[in-house]
């Protein structure tokens, strides 16, 4: 699975680290930042956190 | 469930959350009837909340695929009315005027509209602080992002009261149908002649294709603010100040730490979260959810003040305390639609509460509690009128 934020698309509003925050944090700047390597059976949750991206900021390959 | 819940007859009551707490105890999703009659689905619990306000199933495009749940009948509003990925491309165009920094530039203005109309008070007296106000403050901040000029606001007022509070659904199209023809008028001039504005901004703004906003999209976002930004920020306001004058401890601690303000605001957004119900979704396909068949075509929407005192959110739900405030609400929504305008919310209210408490140290209610009457309205939760006595 590769996950690819677009920095200048995310706005830092969170949504992703509400569906799976086992992978996605905002940092002290809102900034976006992303778990290396997420184990398999989080597929489902990653999808779902890039679905819940109002502005479709990460992308998801190989899920 | 077969009952239908009349959900703004049992808003005209100060226990509608507790009473909604009850429902949900059995029901993570119950029935209830809009003013218009018709019947929804409507969403309670707080974890059914949040997995359903994500679901591909449930569409926002009413007018596509149940015209009959549109917020204003053959008028498709721009980002609540829309899906992916129209909705997503419309959203990245207009985010930046909502970002942290567009929204943290606004606050000078957003002070000095405050301090205008708190000037209007005067050093001390009684007055419904909805009217005079929490409902012009976020109006004035709308005319302001859309670059209405001074002498032409007093008919922007006029259409945004009719919209809003409008006795009929005839009046209520008339008065949408008048604002959106000021604003291609607005747009045309703003064509001419940009100014620093919100409006002048996207009309210069580019999609990825390069394509720009066509005048009926443009004037359909400045209904988007109306609807989305107004009465709720309206109504946030004055329930924050409702909650606060009626727990005097959390009030006395405001004022003793003024840096609480956007603590207190968290809270009030939790307890008794203006926006009540969310706009319509409808269902593309049979969902089991909460105990029950949502059929396709059938109408769904979220009762956020119900979620919102979920004890999932937090233990003791029921308890107004500023100092247990928790961002993890949904008063905003959460997913695809989570609110656009949230940043510029919190910070008017923040500044609004800051500067009330800071011009008035005496501030009460001018009621008894008991007699302050609460909206019956199934989409918007809040007061009629906010009567307080002040003085400098």
């Amino acid at each position: 699975m590769r996950i690819t934020v677009d920095h200048g698309l995310c706005d830092g509003l969170g949504q992703c680290t509400l569906v799976a925050p086992e992978v996605f944090a905002l940092n002290d700047d809102e900034r976006l930042e992303v778990a290396p390597d997420p184990a398999p059976e989080l597929t489902q949750k990653v999808t779902a956190a890039a679905r819940a991206c109002p502005v479709r900021a990460i992308t998801v390959e190989g899920a | 469930m077969t009952e239908v819940l009349d959900l703004a007859g049992l808003a005209a009551t100060a226990d509608l959350e507790q009473e909604l707490d009850r429902l949900a105890r059995n029901h993570g999703i119950i029935r209830t009837r809009q003013l218009n009659q018709q019947e929804t689905w409507t969403v309670l619990g707080a974890a059914l909340t949040r997995r359903l306000l994500s679901d591909p199933r449930l569409s926002n495009d009413v007018h596509t695929h149940a015209p009959h749940g549109a917020l204003v009948p053959g008028m498709s509003v721009m980002l609540l009315e829309q899906d992916d990925p129209d909705h997503s491309r419309y959203r990245r165009l207009v985010a930046a005027a909502f970002a942290s920094r567009a929204v943290r530039e606004l606050e000078p203005r957003i002070v000095a509209i405050t301090r205008r109309l708190l000037d209007d008070l005067g050093d001390s007296g009684t007055a419904d602080f909805i009217g005079a106000f929490t409902y012009p403050m976020p109006l004035e901040v709308i005319c302001d992002l859309l670059g209405v000029p001074d002498e032409e606001r007093e008919p922007f007022r006029k259409w945004a009261m009719d919209i809003s509070a409008a006795p009929s659904a005839e009046a209520m199209q008339t008065a949408a149908a008048e604002l959106f023809a000021y604003c291609i008028q607005l747009i045309g001039a703003k064509r001419r002649q940009p100014t620093e504005d919100l409006l002048s901004e996207l009309i210069a703004a580019r999609f990825e294709d390069g394509t720009a906003l066509t005048d009926e999209k443009l004037s359909s976002f400045a209904a988007v603010l109306l609807i989305a930004g107004h009465d709720t920020v309206t109504n946030l306001l004055a329930n924050a100040l409702y909650d606060l004058l009626t727990h005097p401890a959390q009030l006395a601690a405001l004022r003793w730490d003024p840096s609480l303000a956007g603590s207190a605001v968290e809270e009030a957004l939790r307890f008794r979260s203006s926006a009540m119900t969310t706009v319509n979704r409808v269902a593309l396909e049979d969902i089991e959810a909460g105990g029950v068949t949502i059929r396709k075509g059938d109408l769904v929407r979220f009762l956020l003040n119900a979620a919102n005192r979920d004890e999932e959110l937090r233990a003791d739900p029921h308890t107004f305390d500023i100092g247990r405030a928790t961002v993890q609400h949904v008063a905003f929504g959460m997913g695809p639609h989570f609110c656009l305008g949230q940043r510029l919310a919190r910070q008017e209210a923040t500044i609004a509460l800051t500067e009330i408490l800071d011009r008035f140290p005496t501030l009460e209610l001018a009621v008894p509690q008991d007699e302050v009457r609460w909206l019956a309205s199934d989409a918007i939760r809040g007061l009629e009128e906010l009567p307080l006595r002040y003085a400098r």
